[in-house]
């Protein structure tokens, strides 16, 4: 159901949103004293993956699958051309975590440690009032999962991808990993070889799904790596907006996110997938995200990227049929003591095709928002465009922005823009707006919420306001906002 | 390469010498530069060091070299030698090459001269095995005008470095043209240091338009105190390899930095050209705005960083790069970057790279103006707007002959 937009009553919204709101940090960071059923313990061997592959009870291709993958990532160096990654102990964080036994459809068998956790995060109220379906994932495995009864008949398949691993094993094999080998990055063979969870969505043929899908993944653990791997698949004509929501408790160790996501948007078929991501200060995240898009098929790429020590994010769009089209809309959000090295890629492979990336960042105190992006325009994509904004708002003096794109165009009929522009909010605009009796946190929380306007307006309500907390969140303490 | 230092050893009475180690050592340590971020291209254009060492051992040719410089050139270079120097007599002022320049004018040389080691690995080893080079010095309150012409000999490798200084409140224009005779597939490599006093102002453009078979290897650096402007106009035709770097460097506060680039790449040519500025003054500006044009299988990458340190409050900077792919078989790339470390700044760059508009060549066909002819009018106007900006007109003349001098093969239409 589509809301009309209408910008002044958003931002009425969201300014009185921001005065009201009495939500902490903490609300996202506790953490559950739950001991798991099973642990592989610390460190990474090819014992651990054998043993992850034996618990699930995997087919043999995917237990070599995982052995292969654990040779590539031993093989490949960390990488040193983005922020530094010498924090993460590589030794001793623990690969794979099951919290329970059950997997359930049903809410109330859900343990009721983890229900109370997602039940703090808002999860199933937000199922029950927007969502088509949902996923919920508690360290390595997925705790609960559900789909409205009108679109299973239809054929359509969501679930965590272990279970869809077993009951559709022919299906997942034929997309596992096709888009994001291991020998794409260090972090994509790690997934590969200790994967677990993750989600896995199928809508066929001419289904169009009118309400989002949501997976929510929660890290509870200490030094705990999450290594899910999603996979969403639509298939000719059809429609789908995917939404993913993390986060996780504050721990003194730095904990890892390594997750993939493959996307596979069909011949004419619409795909759209959102993520917030607000991990603690503790972790690493470094996803693997890729779609690959054929003919006249359309992906949309919105994303929050608030939490988090250091992120490393650069989704990707393959363009790969005629008239294909990607759209990037990210907003990442350098806090005091992180890194952001967010960006996008778009790699057009086919005549007619199109892309637009839009990056907006937000450094406050310390905090280092890097755009790195890549756009190539291959020798036959004739007459395709792209074009790609980034903007940086720095919010205090010792704020840094960084921006590193990498535009090659290889095909003479190809247009392409790039511009980026770094700033800090301006005087003018701030003696306007107090001019017209705000304050200044008013003023300035207008400002900021204003820069992020254009993908603010692409998140569904619900979202926005909670991506607009988390950044007050940020903000507030130092007295900029609220 | 590794017996370099043996070579520097028997230079133990070269005044230069602990530059040129200092220098040597540089390059030792500095990484081999790699276009790593892109999982096709290792570099966009390629130097192996084989290559430099036939630079550094500057080994010399069989055969004569009979130069035949600009008429109007009052200061003439003929591969590393000052041929002419026919300036006006101003007091104060020194037009040499660098080996008088380190014999007699040593407080000069050992102020704005072993200062510098610069910053990339090739400009190091320019800087440890310069052969000769121009030496300009001009003082306080001196208004100048200098014509140069620097001719190499293209069968010959070796490196040059110059260094212009000009001190407070003067004003100086230099046209420095390039070329070269002679086919070979000589490697120059050449560096430039500008040091602008406080309060002055030069105004630099540089062409370069050498034989199609050697391969040019130039860094200008420009060293700017409070107050000064700097403007460089340039523009690269020629050579079969070009690594072009500019980089200013803005200490003083309230500097003024703006450059205006025009490259024309076409046949097999591989043009890496980069533009930066690294500002730590504070209140200081700069603007660079380059354009390309491609045809033929040659290819273009601009790079340029507007580089804002911590301390360079209340500074502004702004990159501009557009490049016109005309051929099917070539390939431009642009990577812009933007350093900031300081909320108090203003930044934008911005690039594109696309063919001639089809909206403008539709009306110019619409007046009669064939297809290939229209292009050719609309590329001309694409790279003169820039050049036009106070450059200097022998430069605005050529830029528009090798503009108009596009062939029909260029485009990708035809008359």
């Amino acid at each position: 159901m589509e809301t009309e937009y209408s910008k002044e009553e958003e931002m009425e919204k969201l300014l009185e949103d921001l005065k009201k709101s009495n939500v902490r940090k903490e609300d996202w960071e506790f953490h559950d004293n739950l001991q798991p059923v099973y642990s592989t313990g610390a460190g990474l061997n090819r014992k651990i993956v054998e043993e992850i592959s034996e618990i699930k009870k995997e087919p043999e291709w995917m237990r070599r699958f995982r052995l292969k993958a654990l040779e590539i990532f031993q093989s490949k160096p960390v990488p040193t051309w983005g922020p530094d990654l010498s924090g993460i102990d590589w030794e001793n964080t623990k690969y794979y975590t099951r919290p329970d036994e059950v997997t359930t459809n049903n809410w109330d068998e859900v343990p009721d440690q983890i229900k109370d956790t997602f039940q703090k995060l808002g999860v199933p109220e937000m199922e029950q009032k927007y969502l088509a379906g949902s996923v919920a994932q508690y360290d390595s495995e997925g705790v609960y999962h559900n789909l409205r009864k009108v679109w299973e008949d239809k054929g359509v398949l969501f679930m965590d991808l272990d279970l869809a691993l077993k009951t559709y094993p022919d299906l997942v094999k034929d997309y596992f990993c096709k888009a994001v080998p291991p020998t794409d990055n260090k972090f994509a063979a790690l997934n590969g070889a200790v994967w677990s969870g993750g989600s896995f969505l199928y809508v066929p043929k001419g289904v169009k799904i009118d309400m989002p899908l949501q997976t929510y993944f929660r890290m509870n653990g200490e030094q705990t790596g999450q290594f899910e791997h999603t996979i969403v698949v639509a298939d000719e004509g059809s429609s789908v907006h995917y939404i993913e929501g993390c986060t996780a408790p504050r721990y003194e160790k730095n904990s890892l996110h390594s997750a993939i996501v493959e996307i596979y948007v069909n011949k004419n078929a619409h795909a759209r997938y959102t993520s917030v991501q607000n991990w603690s200060k503790s972790v690493y995240n470094m996803p693997t995200k890729r779609a690959w898009v054929e003919e006249n098929g359309q992906m949309e790429w919105v994303g929050g990227s608030l939490g988090s020590k250091v992120t490393m994010l650069y989704p990707s769009s393959y363009l790969r049929g005629p008239h294909a089209s990607a759209h990037n809309l990210n907003v990442s959000l350098a806090g005091p003591g992180t890194i952001k090295d967010t960006g996008a890629k778009a790699l057009h492979l086919a005549p007619y095709t199109s892309s637009r990336i839009v990056a907006k960042s937000i450094s406050i105190e310390d905090g280092k928002a890097i755009y790195r992006g890549l756009l190539r325009m291959n020798k036959g994509a004739v007459h395709s465009k792209s074009h790609v904004q980034c903007d940086a708002l720095l919010i205090n003096d010792e704020s840094q922005s960084f921006t590193f794109p990498h535009d090659e165009i290889y095909e003479p009929t190809a247009t392409f823009g790039h511009e980026a522009t770094v700033g800090r909010i301006g005087t003018d605009e701030l003696t306007y707006l107090r001019s017209r009796g705000l304050s200044e946190d008013e003023a300035s929380s207008m400002i900021v919420l204003g820069f992020l306007d254009d993908v603010m307006k692409e998140i569904p309500m619900e979202f926005a306001v909670e991506m607009n907390r988390l950044i007050k969140l940020e903000m507030n303490k130092l007295g900029a906002v609220g | 390469m590794e017996n370099y230092p043996e070579l520097l050893r028997s230079r133990l009475n070269d005044p230069a010498y602990e530059y040129r180690r200092d220098s040597f050592l540089e390059f030792l340590k500095a990484p081999v530069r790699t276009y790593k971020e892109s999982p096709t291209v290792k570099d966009y254009v390629e130097v192996a060091d084989s290559e430099l060492e036939r630079m550094i051992y500057a080994e010399p040719v069989n055969g004569s070299f009979d130069p035949q410089p600009d008429d109007t050139a009052q200061i003439v270079m003929s591969n590393d030698v000052l041929t002419r120097s026919s300036i006006p007599e101003k007091s104060g002022m020194v037009i040499t090459d660098m080996a008088t320049a380190i014999r007699e004018h040593r407080a000069l040389v050992e102020e704005y001269v072993y200062t510098n080691l610069g910053r990339d690995r090739t400009e190091h080893v320019v800087n440890a095995a310069w052969r000769n080079g121009l030496f300009i010095y001009i003082p306080d309150r001196t208004d100048i005008s200098l014509r140069v012409h620097q001719i190499s000999d293209s069968r010959e490798s070796y490196s040059k470095k110059s260094v212009i200084i000009c001190g407070k409140d003067s004003s100086v224009k230099i046209t420095d043209i390039h070329t070269s005779q002679g086919n070979g597939n000589g490697i120059h490599g050449q560096n430039i240091y500008c040091h602008v006093g406080e309060n002055s102002t030069m105004q630099y453009s540089y062409l370069q338009d050498k034989e199609s078979t050697a391969t040019d290897l130039t860094y200008i650096r420009e060293f700017m105190d409070k107050y000064a402007r700097f403007r460089l106009f340039h523009v690269n035709h020629g050579s079969s390899r070009v690594i072009f770097t500019d980089e200013s460097v803005q200490m003083g506060e309230s500097s003024d930095f703006r450059v205006y680039g025009v490259n024309f790449s076409s046949g097999t040519q591989k043009m890496d050209i980069r533009d930066s500025s690294f500002q730590v003054g504070t209140a200081s500006s700069s603007d660079i705005q380059v354009r390309g044009v491609v045809t033929g299988k040659s290819s273009t990458i601009h790079r340029g960083n507007i580089d804002l340190e911590e301390v360079a409050r209340n500074s502004t900077g702004f990159y501009d790069s557009r490049i016109l792919l005309l051929s099917k078989d070539g390939y431009a790339n642009s990577k812009p970057g933007l350093m900031i470390k300081n909320a108090n700044t203003r930044s934008k760059h911005a690039s594109s790279i696309s063919d001639v508009d089809e909206d403008q060549v539709f009306y110019l066909r619409s007046r009669g103006i064939g297809e290939a002819q229209a292009k050719r009018m609309i590329t001309a106007g694409f790279v003169e707007s820039l050049i036009e900006r106070g450059g200097d007109p022998e430069m605005i003349s050529k830029v528009n002959e090798y503009a108009e001098g596009l062939g029909v093969d260029a485009f990708l239409g035809t008359d």
